[in-house]
């Protein structure tokens, strides 16, 4: 009964559509729908990129920024207990070379966007009445150019570990048993539940890649090309009276210091393509991420809510005090 | 404002996005390249926000680890025992995206094995719930999402702090309040506790006072800090006098105590050279590699770990005058007063 009035109702309105051809609200709001993805269509890689690209510097340099919590307590020195652990500690200093962040006072709240906007209002006037704002740009990018090197030399030698460790884990899991890989051993040995069923494995490809059995000069050549990055060249100095320094140096070290030094070089002297500047943008935004903190959530809150109101206040407050216009395009 | 600073100068303060290129409807050639811009204070601001997220959510995880242990009393009077709280030692988190990829939970197609969330929660110190971070970067995503919608219907440049801001605010904000934790995250603070050394120069304690950025005690804090970490690496000897006559100078009476005492406790010194013999000394060595020739030395080092887990196998493995076979990686070059002298521990003795 109920389900033929439905039906008959249904069958009234589809006729009234019919005859006086005119479109349902649900069939309107989705072609309406349809309409505007397709006007967007062109936009969305744009788009895509755009929120990729700040979600990237944020993502790893939050993650890069992590250390010892204030609940945790300090590991114990006596790392070198078990010859096992030996493939563990990549690096003895590993915990001493962790920089202390700068914190951010409530004080500071205040200060920055008045520095902020003062810095800004500077340069607009610097650039309007120089006209040529040539010798401004060289001047600030020769500035930022040491701060970059080392922020984008910072950022490749991380993605590199990164990289590394992808291809060379020193743990994994495969087919429920988990191994440990010894580098000195050269071996894969099976974590203790099963270690006594399972034999150790002569590859260092993690996961099912290590089941192939490679011919032994590949596997020599894998074992040496997984121990590249440990392989640090100390560094002593010693001028008398004057200075002594020992330092480390790893060979991701050299290279993505080579590679950032080129990439500022030719930002600087040949050409600004826009993936440059992007990644001189991650790299800065990498490292600041790293060295600053705004120590607490009600601090960071504050810094927000004041840079919140000058953002609103440049974009929008200048047009009308200024007459600028908001979108030069 | 904004725009024409970020427009005219060329320097990398900004993110380029490139737009779809337009063709000129006249001459039938592409308009010349547009960008969508993007400054990095919107990324770094809300950034840092979002990394005290997470660093948060490290610190609840170690938190909940703490326990309470009764600890004997020290001082014979008292009879109760003293309830004290035991942190957990810190594992670092840094560098284990490949453990981590290769250990999940999730089946796939190369691991067939699934072993549930919280075996691997449980097991592996190295990861944590980011409940907190997930939450602020959904915030920054939708603020992203709402400043791009807004700049595309209105067709102008939009302040992306405007959408942020209360993005990532308001959902670590009510993140907070819904798990009742809001107590501890406002509460929590990365501030560094003054070691022994500083309350010993009597600085000042009112730990609130001239933590700003701009202040001067500041920037003597800095330099303090920054001398601290370097000192293992880099160490910045007196212009003054020779290090001979310091030693009876009756000033450094310090210096010299510090030297016996260097000696007693078998320290190894900065470098184990004779620094007298040197203007300049400089010396670039490779770590050893763990290369071994054949396969007898292979079985040699397996039986050796295996046999005694005690610490002589460690000295032999990880110090630098293990022996290396057929290698020779040193590389000395000493500009010194006397060639003669051959400073000790520096060539390696191939056994």
């Amino acid at each position: 009964m109920h389900s033929g009035f439905l039906t008959y109702t249904i069958f009234k309105i589809t006729r009234q559509s019919a005859i006086m051809s005119s479109t349902g609200p649900l069939a309107e709001a989705f072609g309406s729908i349809a309409f505007n993805l397709a006007r967007i269509q062109p936009y969305i890689p744009t788009y895509t990129h755009l929120l990729l690209s700040a979600l990237f510097p944020i993502f790893t340099g939050a993650h890069a920024s992590l250390s010892r919590p204030s609940s945790a307590a300090k590991p114990e020195k006596s790392k070198k207990k078990s010859g096992s652990d030996l493939e563990d500690d990549e690096d003895e200093d590993e915990t001493e070379n962790t920089q202390q962040m700068e914190g951010l006072s409530p004080s500071d709240a205040i200060i920055f966007p008045v520095l902020a906007g003062c810095t800004l209002a500077g340069l607009y006037f610097i650039i309007k009445w120089l006209q040529d704002p040539d010798i401004l740009n060289k001047v600030l990018n020769w500035y930022f150019a040491v701060f970059g090197v080392f922020s984008i030399s910072r950022l490749l030698r991380d993605a590199m570990q990164v990289v590394h460790s992808l291809i060379f884990p020193s743990r994994y899991v495969n087919d429920g048993i988990e191994y440990k890989v010894k580098s000195r051993l050269r071996r894969a040995v099976p974590v203790q539940p099963d270690a006594n069923e399972v034999a150790p494995r002569t590859s260092p490809l993690p996961g099912i890649f290590a089941m192939v059995t490679l011919p032994r000069g590949i596997n020599t050549v894998l074992w040496s090309l997984r121990d590249i990055p440990k392989r640090k060249l100390r560094v002593k100095l010693d001028i008398r009276k004057i200075l002594r320094a020992k330092i480390h140096i790893a060979p991701q070290d050299i290279l993505s210091f080579a590679i950032a030094q080129a990439a500022v070089m030719y930002f600087n002297t040949v050409d600004k393509p826009w993936w440059l500047t992007n990644l001189m943008g991650f790299g800065f935004s990498y490292t600041t991420l790293q060295l600053m903190s705004p120590t607490t959530f009600g601090t960071g809150a504050l810094i927000l809510s004041a840079l919140f109101l000058y953002d609103i206040y440049f974009v929008f407050f200048t047009y009308v005090l200024y007459r600028q216009k908001l979108f030069n395009c | 404002m904004m725009v024409t600073v970020a427009k005219s100068l060329d320097v990398p303060i900004k993110l380029l996005i490139p737009r779809p290129t337009e063709i000129d409807e006249e001459t039938g050639e592409e308009k010349p390249q547009k960008h969508a811009m993007l400054g990095l204070g919107d990324i770094v601001l809300p950034g840092i926000m979002i990394g005290l997220a997470l660093r948060f959510d490290l610190f609840l995880f170690y938190l909940r680890k703490q326990k309470k242990v009764a600890v004997s009393p020290k001082d014979k009077d008292s009879s109760e025992n003293s309830i004290e709280t035991k942190s957990e030692e810190y594992v670092s988190v840094l560098g284990r995206w490949g453990e981590h990829y290769w250990t999940r939970s999730q089946p796939t197609v190369f691991f067939p094995y699934r072993r549930s969330r919280k075996d691997v929660m449980n097991n592996d110190a190295t990861r944590f719930p980011k409940v907190y971070f997930i939450a602020s970067m959904g915030g920054y995503v939708t603020g992203m999402i709402a400043t791009l919608f807004a700049m595309h219907v209105s067709d102008h440049a939009q302040p992306a702090l405007l959408y942020l801001v209360p993005g990532v605010l308001l959902s670590l904000f009510f993140t907070a309040v819904f798990r009742s934790e809001f107590g501890l995250m406002w509460n929590y603070s990365e501030a560094v506790v003054d070691s022994d050394e500083h309350k010993k120069e009597g600085s000042e304690t009112d730990p609130l006072k001239n933590k700003s950025i701009f202040s001067m005690a500041r920037q003597k804090r800095q330099m303090e800090k920054i001398e601290s970490s370097i000192s293992d690496s880099i160490e910045i000897v007196e212009l003054s006098d020779d290090s001979a006559q310091k030693v009876e100078n009756i000033s450094s009476t310090e210096r010299k105590e510090d030297e016996k005492i260097e000696k007693e406790q078998q320290k190894p010194s900065f470098f184990s050279i004779d620094e007298n013999q040197h203007v300049i000394f400089l010396s670039v060595t490779m770590s050893p590699s763990s290369y071994v020739a054949n396969e007898k030395e292979l079985e040699r080092r397996h039986k050796a770990i295996e046999k005694d887990d005690s610490d002589n196998e460690i000295d032999s493995l990880s110090s630098d005058e293990a022996p290396i076979l057929g290698n020779k990686t040193n590389i000395d070059i000493t500009t010194s007063k006397k060639d003669a002298v051959e400073p000790a521990g520096k060539r390696r003795r191939v056994k």
